[in-house]
């Protein structure tokens, strides 16, 4: 379903020495599960996840998704991919309503399927009663409620959440939880980047983590558990960062 | 791994998304207080304010039907006494010249107007009694308050002499040095108490039976000056214009872009699968329309300013549906050479603040070749018409005093367009990049830099930023040859040689800067055998149906303008040895045009765009620069040159090579200079081909052979379509 090869990219840093922001990493996901790619803030989670969407191009390495590259098609791997992020924003003019027919046109939905899945995913994400105010006036749960909507609008068969529970209080967090679960049971392949771990034990399957862009660990919890001898992939990761620390240390 | 990736024929752009992009751009926008404010209320407001402004100050040249006046006195007996004696005066004055009427308002009158509009009078001023208590008459007249103050001073003594009675006073008038109605009302009032006088003076005589004749009459004949530059207002009115016409697209601009990127709603359009140039396309539509908007809003704002203050007439040429048109279309190229101007620079910045900061200079510099065309005496040229924004209101103010030069107009239009096609490729180099969104090529001052690999063809922003160098040296350099002081055989040269610089080494040093290679950039293959072929079938008779083509849409008038267009350049073409008017206008055009439009223009728009779209772009720019000749637009060169351009860029298309479009073309041209030099051996043989003549019809005939074998040719051994989809599928 999901296959990322080898993705690597680089960003010019300071004195013209490149900085890796993400170092050949590899992984597959299949079509039902939620992979979580995890890691502390600046590991190359968001990296990762523009370069896999088309949105960034990859210093090497590719990203398929059923398939087809990305590399060689952006645009028709963006048709496969719904993508979420909290510093995604909404249309301040524009109505929920609006907002989404628009970026179902944007996919090529017909507008009368738009309407539908508008119609659906607002009892589902429970924005009916807003659904044709200003998204200008809207609370920043709400309008995370509008950005899953939206994401979701054109049925894609793989979901990109990238920190979607950032800012929000317990009960949007909530709402995000619910929806990555009705994804599951959609049987789309989902991909998770977060840093909030133990969120991440609750709902993915499969983990990756990733730390200065190099992808440290992967499998199951319990294949990382056998790998590293930690119950709680919280205590997984400040093992990880100690480790470089104490190696930077050394050096 | 790349053997098992799915190999996916994309599918083309529909148009109609631009415009369903670009509405819910404008509806945006459009609900947004801050645009409408932009839009409508500023417009409404700055040209009746600028009206009114100019009406106090600037108008004392220019002649008024209608002025109002604003006349205090020191007391109501003053008024009283000013009402009787410029009353008087004025029945006087009415008397000897009934052109003059004078008019003016009791200070209890509320409606002046209707004292105007009872009779069809030259001059209609109305006086305005407005003392205000406790200050001055020179306060009053300092502050504004009144135009003019009027003092009476005088015994009132009664002289009775011959049966009336005569009253003395001394006037006194106080008005601003600087206030065109103030001096407007005192010569009025003057010119009425000089008739008391003269009135008074002729009683005596008439009394003491003296004879009125004086010793000198004196009578005055004031003659127009010979040539008055157009009045600063003038080019001030199209200044404002493109003034505003920018202001109201620097919102729409920075909030569809920076504003989209600092609100995080871009990512919603880059993560979607619709091409950054459609995404784009919709975005310069919108900010199009508000600036067209705006523009229009000015345009209906500023004729309803001059028509109600009555300026129309002074300050315009023949207002009519040629002259609004003509403004239209400047306004329409100006509004999309700024939007794509405006839009290639914030796409680049992050926040509105910084897209902003970006703006600020641009508008500082694009205020000062608008000032610098204010100058009166300045009248458009060559270089100052392909010199962005100046060029539009140096054309606007020709365009508003109804004397515009045709060829001018042209070229304004085209540069105009030029720099915004460049700008908008620009544009579309940066907008959405992840250079620019995600910094990835460290700063977006990366985009403009050289390119560290070499490219194989040039990019469509290279090509455009070529195409417009190239245009605006043409129109500059064009005119060089023929202005020098020499034979016409050295002019022929000289132009020539201008072609090998214009459309050799202009592309030449772009493409080095931008590090294209020269062989694939400029098409330098060998062709296979016979596109040699064709490029000899084609060059030996297409030339038969060009030139018929061409006489054909002659009309008897044209021909006539011809013949008196081409006196004026005295060409003596037979004194001019035949190899160098060979050289000058078949070898270099040929190689060097081909060199440009074919193997470094056509070749940059082949690689974003289809086969036919290119062969047409590149034949229609062949077709334009062909129209401008010297000081003259010939418009009957457009279709002829352009279905040349068409026929050449089938050429290069089916051949892959720029050389048989250069052979075509030389034996084109060469065959055209041939006849016209053995025009007379050819008429003498009953062979008409001069002054455009039809050529025979057996000719044409024996033409069609050739064209036809090339058509053949070109359809069954060209090369295999190069397009950038066919080498993925």
């Amino acid at each position: 379903m999901i296959e990322v090869d080898k993705l690597s990219r680089h960003f010019p840093g300071p004195n013209q020495q490149p900085v890796m922001a993400v170092n050949d990493v590899s992984f597959r996901v299949e079509r039902g599960e939620v992979f979580g790619l995890l890691g502390p803030n600046g590991a190359g989670k968001t990296t990762t996840l523009r370069m896999m969407l088309g949105l960034l191009r990859p210093s090497s390495g590719d990203s398929r998704i059923d398939n087809v590259s990305v590399a060689a098609y952006p645009d028709e791997i963006k048709r496969r991919v719904g993508f979420v992020s909290t510093s995604v924003g909404v249309y301040q003019w524009l109505s929920p309503r609006e907002m989404l027919l628009f970026v179902a046109d944007l996919y090529d939905i017909d507008p009368k399927l738009a309407q539908q899945r508008i119609a659906d995913l607002s009892r589902l994400l429970d924005f009916e009663s807003y659904l044709d105010r200003r998204c200008g006036v809207l609370s920043t749960g709400q309008k995370q409620r509008i950005n899953l909507a939206r994401a979701l609008i054109h049925d894609p068969p793989v979901m990109l959440l990238d920190e979607p529970t950032r800012g929000l209080d317990i009960v949007g967090s909530q709402v995000v939880f619910e929806y990555i679960q009705h994804l599951r049971t959609e049987g789309k392949a989902v991909i998770i980047c977060t840093h909030r771990l133990d969120e991440a034990e609750r709902f993915a399957g499969r983990f990756g983590l990733l730390h200065e862009g190099t992808l440290k660990h992967l499998g199951t919890l319990k294949e990382l558990q056998q790998q590293t001898g930690e119950t709680l992939l919280t205590t997984m990761f400040i093992n990880l960062l100690k480790s470089d620390s104490a190696v930077g240390a050394q050096s | 791994m790349s053997d098992r990736s799915t190999i996916i024929t994309p599918t083309p752009e529909s148009t109609s998304r631009t415009w369903r992009l670009a509405r819910k751009e404008l509806r945006e926008i459009l609900r947004d207080r801050r645009t409408v404010i932009t839009l409508v209320l500023m417009p409404l407001l700055v040209y009746p304010l600028l009206g009114v402004i100019m009406r106090k100050g600037v108008l004392s040249n220019i002649s008024l039907d209608n002025i109002e006046a604003h006349v205090c006195f020191e007391s109501e007996a003053d008024d009283a006494i000013f009402a009787t004696q410029v009353g008087y005066g004025n029945q006087l004055r009415v008397q000897a010249d009934p052109q003059k009427t004078l008019l003016f308002q009791p200070a209890d009158s509320d409606n002046p107007s209707a004292l105007g509009a009872a009779q069809p009078l030259k001059y209609q001023m109305y006086f305005l009694n407005r003392a205000k208590p406790g200050e001055t008459l020179e306060q009053q007249v300092a502050d504004g308050y009144a135009d003019l103050a009027v003092r009476v001073v005088g015994d009132q003594q009664t002289q009775v002499n011959n049966g009336g009675g005569t009253s003395y006073f001394r006037w006194e008038f106080i008005r601003a040095e600087k206030s065109a109605v103030g001096k407007r009302a005192f010569l009025e009032i003057t010119e009425c108490l000089e008739a008391l006088n003269e009135d008074y003076t002729n009683r005596l005589l008439r009394l003491n039976d003296l004879p009125l004749d004086k010793p000198a009459t004196i009578a005055s004949t004031l003659l127009a000056a010979r040539s008055t530059g157009p009045s600063p207002l003038i080019t001030f009115i199209p200044l404002a214009l493109v003034l505003m016409t920018m202001t109201g697209a620097v919102y729409p601009a920075i909030d569809l872009t920076a504003g989209e990127r600092e609100r995080g709603t871009m990512e919603i359009l880059i993560a979607s699968p619709v091409p950054r140039m459609t995404l784009l396309a919709g975005k310069f539509l919108a900010v199009l329309t508000v600036a067209l908007l705006t523009a229009s809003m000015n345009l209906v704002s500023m004729f309803a300013t001059l028509f109600a203050l009555g300026l129309e007439g002074t300050l315009l040429g023949n207002v009519g549906f040629t002259m609004i048109f003509q403004v239209v279309i400047l306004m329409v190229v100006f509004a999309a050479f700024f939007s794509a101007v405006l839009l290639s620079i914030t796409s680049v910045a992050r926040s509105f603040k910084e897209a902003q900061a970006y703006l600020i200079p641009l508008m500082l510099i694009s205020l000062t070749p608008g000032v610098f065309s204010l100058m009166p005496d300045l009248k458009i040229n060559g270089p100052l018409a392909v010199c962005p924004l100046v060029n539009t209101v140096l054309m606007g103010r020709d365009l508003l005093l109804g004397n515009v030069n045709v060829l001018m107009f042209a070229i304004v239009l085209i540069s105009t367009a030029l720099y915004g096609v460049f700008a908008l490729a620009i544009a579309a180099r940066i907008f959405g990049s992840d250079a620019v969104l995600y910094g990835s090529g460290g700063t977006w001052t990366e985009l403009l830099k050289r390119p560290a690999i070499a490219t194989s063809a040039a990019p469509i922003s290279v090509a455009m930023c070529c195409l417009a160098i190239v245009f605006s040296l043409f129109i500059v350099l064009g005119s060089i040859p023929s202005r020098l002081n020499t034979t016409l055989s050295n002019q022929l040269l000289a132009a020539g040689f201008t072609s090998v610089i214009l459309f050799m080494a202009v592309p030449m040093i772009v493409a080095a800067v931008a590090r294209v290679r020269f062989c694939s950039g400029f098409s330098f293959h060998l062709p296979s055998w016979s596109m040699w072929l064709v490029a000899v079938l084609l060059g030996g008779s297409l030339w038969t149906f060009i030139y018929e083509l061409e006489v054909s849409m002659l009309t008897d008038e044209r021909i006539e303008f011809l013949k008196k267009l081409f006196a004026t350049f005295k060409l003596n073409l037979t004194e001019v040895p035949l190899w160098v008017k060979l050289f000058a206008l078949a070898v270099a055009p040929a190689i060097c045009e081909e060199f440009f439009f074919r193997g470094f223009l056509q070749n940059a728009i082949r690689q974003r765009t289809s086969a036919a779209l290119s062969i047409l772009c590149a034949g229609v720019l062949f077709g334009l620069f062909h129209v401008i000749v010297k000081d003259a637009l010939l418009f009957e060169r457009l279709l002829p040159s352009t279905l040349m351009g068409i026929v050449l860029g089938i050429v290069y298309e089916r051949s892959g090579s720029v050389f048989p479009g250069m052979l075509l073309h030389l034996l084109h041209n060469g065959f055209l200079v041939t006849v016209s030099e053995y025009e007379k051996q050819l008429t003498s043989w009953g062979i008409g081909v001069s002054e455009h003549q039809h050529l025979p019809a057996t000719w044409l005939l024996y033409a069609t052979v050739p064209v036809a074998v090339a058509a053949v040719l070109l359809y069954r051994n060209g090369r295999a379509s190069n397009s950038p989809l066919a080498d993925i599928s």
